[in-house]
């Protein structure tokens, strides 16, 4: 046996299977197939954004609430001091009368 | 075709200009050109005849996408033997290929005599025995005819690396089909 013509008669090209060429062709106009790991990255990219969406929507809100009762505070300081202020216009007035 | 064409390039590289621009005529031709020796390596590689083949519309969609880079039909056959080398690389890094086990190879290699008429399917189930590089150059070797020099060119490895895998490979198939050196 001549064992490198036997691997050269082993290692004789084979035919592609019929209508391999159209089959590529059709995939050319076809949309993209989506192998298991494309679909994987793809889950875990819109949970990631998901999660990013969700986390920055949070911050927005406590932000918001903050601001709230920031505003109210500062009005009823303002209406603190608006009565203050009248308290003591009233008693200057007194005592300038005395 | 354009009149122009075949004074610029010989004839299948003017297939490959006009696939380039977009014609799906000239690039099927290209695929038939060359399927045959893009399965064949894949399938060598794998033995399995849908995966040969879901590997080798592979690489023809990805010529497809590069065809601008390709400058002549020899250098489209240089990168379609490496892509596909890449790409078995890649499906056997996988592990979905199906290794034949050491009583199975046992059994072929018992089985295998100098009259043996289906010697060549039992070399081929052999190489599945083989690490993928080894795999690779002989079947560049025996396959594509493709001398040391050319197969390191192909799979980007060093002159005494492919030596190495051919040596090496051989002498684990003569020990397996039980061949004197």
């Amino acid at each position: 046996m001549n064992f490198e013509d036997d691997l050269t008669r082993a290692f004789e090209r084979k035919s592609a299977p019929n209508g391999f060429a159209d089959r590529v062709l059709s995939r050319l106009e076809a949309p993209p197939r989506h192998t298991s790991a494309s679909m994987f990255r793809r889950i875990a990219a819109a949970i990631v954004l998901t999660a990013a969406l969700g986390g920055l929507t949070a911050h927005q809100i406590i932000e918001h609430r903050r601001n709230e009762e920031g505003e109210r505070a500062r009005r009823q300081l303002m209406t603190a001091l608006h009565i203050a202020s009248a308290k003591m216009r009233v008693a200057q007035r007194a005592v300038v009368h005395d | 075709m354009s009149a122009a064409a075949p004074l610029l390039f010989p004839e299948n590289d003017a297939n490959l200009h006009r696939a380039a621009g977009g014609d799906h005529d000239a690039f099927g031709a290209l695929i038939r050109e060359h399927q045959d020796m893009v399965f064949s390596i894949a399938w060598h590689f794998l033995h399995d005849r849908d995966r040969a083949e879901e590997i080798a519309q592979e690489v023809f969609l990805q010529l497809y996408r590069t065809l601008s880079e390709i400058e002549s039909n020899a250098h489209l056959t240089f990168w379609l033997r490496r892509v596909t080398a890449n790409r078995c690389i890649d499906e056997s890094r996988r592990g979905r290929w199906r290794i034949v086990t050491l009583d199975e190879a046992n059994d072929v290699a018992r089985d295998a005599d100098d009259t043996d008429p289906l010697l060549t399917r039992k070399l081929g189930q052999m190489l599945q025995r083989l690490p993928a590089q080894q795999r690779l150059a002989i079947t560049m070797r025996y396959q594509e005819g493709l001398d040391p020099s050319e197969i390191g060119a192909v799979l980007d490895m060093p002159l005494n690396t492919v030596k190495s895998h051919l040596r090496r490979g051989l002498a684990a198939l003569r020990e397996w089909l039980g061949v004197k050196s």
